[in-house]
């Protein structure tokens, strides 16, 4: 799965989620995409089920990138706890994606193959998604 | 190569606010620059202009680009798009002369049918758009390239393609522009099957100075959480 191989500081503040990717939102290595249509925080998880899912569809033929690394820890309480005492302990990793973020990339295979596939992986991340091709038209 | 004439308008103010004002009245803001001239902002029709790139050219079409009165040939340089719509946000156009030879990426297509490919091997293609000098005019819409000689294991590069009299190639001729892989084997498709094991978030290393510093403050912690806190206060502080 996912993470980082060693952190400079164990835990990290939340942050916000304001506005749109500014970076990462054209296909650059495949035929076909995976776009994020809202801000989420996509854990290493998700992202292995999103992979598993296209990976298991595409079979033998294809190639799938992965645009999105979880390099976020994010912590979380015990269980019955009260609340103060610090922060809660490291529980995983997560990826901050905004709205227009290719996350997958899908190449080699035919475009209703790849459509099925990225359909399946959208349906194991929490958020809307949408379909990307490569040479997106400008909208008239 | 298609020619579409597109009307602009001149645009006086600057910024983000007369920005939005124009493309909330349809409009897209644009600049026009190069050739010696100095550059002129203008604003285009966003319907217009996405009309423009409708054609074969894509966003490789010439534009004849009428501003009082005056036309500019040019093409386009950049295009900002909304990257969750694909709308235009901005446009910069960069004023050719139809003697001059221009530098243009123009998308490359994979023809014919490769025996690799019928064997069962995996087509990747790592260049998608090839560089190239060229006049105005003998812009081509798209470079064929043919995979018909590929078996599995090989590739073709930038320096294979066919060389053209109207125009040349200015990408690195040890470029990678297709290959053939070999598939997968079954073993090496149920290891990508299968799930990866999940490390704790705790076992990542973290960096000398902070896990010190981190070591002194847990210590802290665990003395704080060990004083009486009322009912179930020891369970705070034992992942501390």
């Amino acid at each position: 799965m996912l993470q980082p191989r060693k952190m400079k500081h164990r835990k990290q503040q939340r942050g916000r989620m304001r506005g749109r990717a500014k970076g990462g939102t054209t296909v650059n290595f495949g035929d076909y995409g995976l776009m994020a249509l809202e801000p989420a925080w996509i854990t290493n998880r998700q992202i292995e089920a999103a992979r598993i899912a296209m990976t298991r569809h595409i079979r033998r033929g294809g190639k799938v990138w992965i645009n999105i690394f979880p390099d976020k820890p994010y912590t979380k309480k015990p269980a019955e706890t009260r609340q103060g005492s610090g922060k809660g302990n490291p529980e995983g990793w997560v990826a901050v994606v905004k709205p227009g973020r290719v996350m997958f990339e899908i190449a080699g295979v035919p475009e209703p193959l790849a459509r099925e596939a990225i359909r399946l992986a959208a349906h194991k991340l929490p958020i809307r998604c949408k379909f990307v091709h490569r040479d997106e038209p400008i909208e008239i | 190569m298609a020619e579409v004439r597109i009307k602009a308008e001149r645009r006086d103010e600057a910024g983000k606010g007369p920005a939005r004002r124009a493309r909330a009245a349809g409009r897209v803001p644009a600049i026009l620059y190069g050739g010696g001239m100095d550059p002129v902002s203008i604003t285009v029709d966003r319907r217009e202009l996405a009309l423009a790139y409708h054609t074969d050219s894509g966003t490789n079409v010439l534009l004849d680009i009428q501003v009082d009165g005056d036309n500019t040939l040019a093409l386009t340089k950049d295009l900002q798009r909304d990257p969750v719509k694909g709308t235009v946000l901005h446009a910069d156009f960069v004023k050719i002369e139809r003697n001059v030879r221009i530098e243009v990426e123009v998308p490359m297509h994979l023809v014919g049918e490769s025996p690799g490919v019928a064997e069962g091997g995996v087509l990747e293609q790592p260049l998608h758009a090839l560089s190239i000098s060229v006049l105005p005019g003998d812009v081509p819409e798209a470079v064929d390239v043919d995979i018909s000689s590929l078996a599995i294991g090989d590739s073709l590069k930038v320096a294979d393609i066919g060389v053209s009299d109207e125009y040349e190639i200015l990408s690195d001729p040890d470029a990678t522009v297709a290959n053939v892989a070999q598939p997968i084997s079954e073993e090496e498709l149920e290891a990508m099957e299968a799930a990866v094991a999940e490390a704790e978030p705790e076992e990542v290393e973290v960096e000398a100075a902070e896990a010190q510093e981190e070591a002194a403050e847990g210590g802290e912690e665990m003395a704080a959480a060990g004083e009486p806190a009322g009912d179930e206060g020891g369970d705070e502080g034992a992942g501390a």
